[in-house]
């Protein structure tokens, strides 16, 4: 009598994508994708996905296993999506010839699930951040989502955008400098 | 703002935009494209003659900032094969440029009067 395996919820990333890898098996494609699509829709929402956000995740996702070859055991498979998601946002902008139109909700649908009044606060000053991150350079863009929105260390952030640590922190720090000049500038306009 | 007021925000940046992704969806599409055969639409290429044009281009930027500091850049302790380049590293070339050099670097060179979109737009115009 076999022994079912475990679930493909609860298997990991690595598991997952052998099986994929071996068999084609649609079912660990789809448990890998419902596992990380959360994060890599904030992450690409984040790096101007606006309205065509769900667009770009599913071709993240399609482009992650057309070239699963390529993804290094060891190495995190969420992050390593959002990097190949920031290439396809960049191709979708180039055929569309479209640049971010941030979405309005960040900034005006209230979340019910927290206080009112500070709620409005915050949406307001998401709706300045959104636009400020947009305008930084694309390295300072995805440094800073990647460092505090994921909240990643330097050392992953490095390996997924292969650059180096140090470099990783210099454009982060200049990502804080700008945003930071950006809301206290516009908050006193 | 302080430091971590600002990464707090950050870390609720895109949450909402990605609250209308739905997983189901997003999965079902993603295995029927899979199962499908459907492949990869490739990344815009330069054709030979944009590619020498935008490498040349790019060499002479870099040559502009050679004997300049400019923050986040030092041409030279990184050598760049221009050549290795497709449109999407020259694009980052010239992006991080145009963003991070102090205006008063780019007087006297005519691609300090552009902005990234038409920077942007003349290396579209060099493919081949």
């Amino acid at each position: 009598m076999t022994v079912p395996g475990p679930a493909p919820a609860e298997r990991s990333d690595e598991d997952l994508i052998a099986e994929w890898k071996a068999t084609g098996d649609e079912a660990a494609a789809s448990a890998l994708v419902r596992r990380h699509v959360g994060p890599v829709a904030r992450f690409l929402a984040g790096a101007g996905g606006g309205d065509d956000t769900e667009d770009v995740v599913q071709e993240a996702f399609f482009r992650a296993f057309r070239k699963i070859d390529s993804w290094r055991a060891g190495a995190s498979f969420r992050t390593w999506v959002m990097t190949i998601g920031l290439n396809a946002l960049k191709d979708l902008r180039r055929r569309t010839k479209r640049h971010t139109t941030l979405t309005l909700e960040d900034r005006d649908a209230p979340d019910e699930r927290r206080d009112p009044a500070g709620e409005a606060v915050v949406n307001d000053q998401l709706g300045r951040l959104g636009p400020a991150v947009q305008r930084l350079p694309s390295m300072q863009r995805h440094v800073f989502l990647l460092r505090a929105q994921q909240e990643l260390s330097y050392q992953e952030i490095a390996v997924a955008l292969g650059t180096s640590e140090g470099a990783a922190r210099v454009h982060y720090h200049h990502a804080v400098k700008r945003l930071k000049q950006a809301m206290e500038g516009e908050g006193h306009a | 703002m302080r430091d971590q007021d600002l990464e707090q925000l950050a870390r609720r940046l895109g949450e909402r935009a990605a609250r209308g992704v739905d997983p189901d969806r997003v999965a079902g599409r993603v295995v029927a494209r899979l199962a499908r055969g459907e492949q990869v639409r490739g990344p815009m290429r330069l054709g030979r003659w944009g590619l020498a044009v935008a490498a040349a281009l790019t060499v002479a930027v870099l040559t502009q900032f050679e004997d300049t500091t400019v923050p986040g850049l030092s041409v030279a302790a990184t050598p760049v094969a221009v050549s290795e380049l497709d449109v999407d590293g020259l694009t980052e070339v010239l992006d991080s440029l145009a963003f991070d050099a102090p205006p008063s670097e780019y007087v006297g060179f005519g691609l300090g009067t552009m902005t990234t979109d038409e920077l942007q737009a003349l290396l579209a115009a060099m493919e081949g």
